[in-house]
């Protein structure tokens, strides 16, 4: 397995008595990683730490091999790396030329070369001649395509984005995904994907990591987490339902009529084959099958409410010790 | 490839250099940005060019009126012309000379330098009260900041955006006069002379601009809209001079020292070499005055960086 280029080790972020990230412990291998979690998680505050922008409460966080909380090897992992923020930040009064190669020169590029890459990158995300115009005539999607620019117009080897589908239409969205899709898997690129739309993370990473109230719920690849995950599919089948119901339990297989031809049925994720053998050989033909959720979708639900439940255990425990100790200490 | 345009991605393949002067490309893009402004551009300089052609045309007159003075004497010749004209001219030049000699050009340029100074503020009011507030209102030091720059860079950068405005204001019309008188003053008489009055002059520019400048980074670092800030600086020089004038009369006169524009005024005489007891500070509290000033906006425009780059 490669170096990981994210190392996190008991990592938190406290703002007074509020506590945004709780001692996160984690490596992170190159690749594209999901950051996903519910508004509020701690997702932005993590991205930020990794900068150097935000100062941890206590632990410690390496990205591309550098600590970002000292001033030399912040400057050095800025050159790594590319910073795609959530919100509209744009400098008043230039166009999209002027912004990328402004910023392109302040990492480190030549001028000459600073306007090369920032038509280049401005090229790749499809600004075309908008990128003349000034950024407060910019619709979002055009702003969120200029901070994708500006984040690769000195070619980092990681991607911080946060957010990149924020505000976008459906089409707009569409080429954010596919463009993230391209740098994390034709280009190589290591990309850490904050967002809290499951669909997004899915299309375009390997890896995910839950976060939740400033806590890691889970982490690990896609492929592996989704395994065994089970989820309810809808079915509407053609032919004999009874035998196929029948089927369906002498499988042992969780399922729930809906309608004359229609059921709710629990199947392992990609266990979509296997359906269409049982109902054939129950002599009927599975004529609609849709996932009610996807597997990722399960994983990530399920690792919520198992923080939930733990977090609620340890709130048990402690207030148990915290009783015994007062009765002790009477 | 992303399938809805041509484009591919492509790789850079130079190399990334660690600039020394990093502050360098934060000013140039700063004035750049700035420079778009052109009307107001052309409100806030065009009086100065104005006050900078006339009054090197008048130190132009006056140097050649005294030129031509000592080489003819309106009385010479007396009896041989017309003696009402010859005495007409000569009392023309008489006027001329005279009130060159009573004003002084050097007098004149250092009044002119001092008048600049209200120039000089007003352009880097304008200038530089968006230069913080604009950023952190649009979220642009997230940008600035995920690149590889210090604080110190940004606010060097940003400093220098303004300080150019107010050098342009506050260096460059006296410059230019100097640059008149040493021309048309006879045999270059200006510069052998009163040389000096050019380093003075150069010296109280940038002492002018490094504080009228920090004052407006400082209104910029604390507001939340460019509109705040420019209130804040006109409103600070307003409110310090009301309260220095009330407390210097009522209780102590040292308290003249809390107007920065009294302050100023006083450190630009005594850089200028002109003493004016007029001044209601005296040179030693204006230092003082200004240099608590200075570390006061120094430290307040640090602590607000450092809450821009990095929230503890």
């Amino acid at each position: 397995m490669s170096e990981p280029i994210i190392v996190l080790e008991g990592l938190e972020k406290r703002y007074g008595s509020i506590r945004a990230l709780e001692g996160l412990s984690l490596a992170l291998p190159p690749g594209p990683i999901g950051l996903l979690g519910p508004n509020g998680a701690g997702k932005s505050t993590l991205i930020k730490l990794l900068l150097g922008q935000l100062e941890p409460s206590g632990g410690k966080a390496r990205i591309a091999g550098f600590d970002p909380t000292r001033r030399a090897e912040r400057l050095a992992l800025r050159r790594k790396v590319g910073y795609m923020p959530e919100s509209d930040c744009l400098i008043p009064r230039m166009n999209g030329v002027e912004l990328v190669t402004a910023l392109g020169q302040l990492t480190g590029l030549t001028p000459s070369d600073a306007i090369t890459r920032a038509h280049e990158v401005l090229d790749y995300v499809g600004l075309e001649e908008a990128r003349y115009r000034g950024l407060d005539e910019y619709s979002t999607g055009m702003k969120q395509r200029l901070k994708l620019a500006q984040a690769l117009v000195h070619d980092p080897e990681l991607l911080l984005l946060d957010e990149p589908t924020n505000g976008l239409d459906p089409k707009g969205r569409k080429h954010m995904l596919e463009l993230v899709h391209d740098l994390g898997h034709a280009q190589g690129k290591s990309i850490l994907l904050c967002s809290h739309l499951l669909p997004d993370v899915e299309r375009t990473c390997e890896r995910i990591v839950v976060l939740d109230k400033g806590k890691i719920r889970s982490a690990g690849s896609i492929e592996e987490l989704t395994r065994n995950e089970e989820s309810w599919v809808h079915t509407e089948i053609d032919g004999d339902v009874a035998a196929f119901r029948a089927a369906l339990g002498s499988a042992g297989l969780q399922f729930e009529p809906e309608g004359a031809w229609t059921q709710r049925v629990r199947l392992r994720a990609g266990d979509y084959d296997g359906l269409f053998e049982l109902a054939a050989r129950a002599g009927a033909a599975l004529t609609e099958l849709t996932s009610e959720r996807s597997s990722l979708e399960e994983v990530f639900l399920d690792a919520l409410e198992d923080g939930v439940e733990k977090d609620a255990a340890e709130k048990d425990a402690a207030e148990t010790v915290a009783a015994k100790t007062n009765a002790e200490q009477r | 490839m992303a399938e809805t345009h041509l484009e591919v991605y492509r790789r850079f393949e130079g190399t990334l250099h660690e600039h020394r002067l990093r502050a360098w490309p934060i000013w140039t893009t700063g004035l750049r940005t700035a420079l778009k402004q052109r009307r107001a551009l052309l409100l806030l300089y065009l009086p100065p060019v104005i006050a900078t052609v006339i009054f090197s045309f008048v130190v132009y007159l006056g140097f050649m009126a005294s030129e031509q003075l000592e080489r003819e004497s309106p009385f010479e010749g007396l009896g041989e012309g017309d003696i009402q004209e010859r005495l007409a001219s000569g009392v023309v030049m008489g006027v001329v000379s005279g009130g060159l000699k009573m004003l002084e050009v050097t007098r004149q340029i250092i009044e002119f330098n001092k008048a600049m100074g209200f120039f000089a503020l007003l352009a880097v009011a304008w200038f530089g009260s968006g230069l913080f507030c604009e950023d952190r209102k649009a979220g642009a030091h997230q940008l600035y900041f995920a690149r590889p720059i210090t604080r110190l860079d940004y606010f060097l950068g940003k400093f220098g955006v303004a300080a150019f405005f107010g050098l342009c204001a506050m260096l460059v019309p006296p410059l230019v006069i100097c640059l008149v008188a040493s021309i048309s003053s006879p045999e270059w008489a200006f510069l052998k002379e009163e040389w000096d009055v050019i380093p003075r002059a150069i010296a109280l520019a940038f002492l002018w601009t490094t504080v009228v400048t920090l004052l407006v980074l400082l209104a910029s670092s604390l507001a939340a809209r460019r509109s705040f800030a420019l209130i804040g600086v006109f409103g600070f020089f307003m409110l310090s001079g009301a309260m220095s004038q009330a407390l210097g009369h009522l209780v102590s006169r040292r308290f003249f020292a809390l107007s920065l524009g009294d302050d100023l005024n006083t450190l630009g005489s005594q850089i200028l070499g002109r003493s004016d007891a007029g001044l209601p500070v005296s040179p030693g509290e204006a230092w003082v005055a200004v240099s608590v000033f200075v570390a006061f906006a120094l430290v307040v425009i640090a602590a607000r960086l450092r809450r821009l780059e990095v929230v503890a």
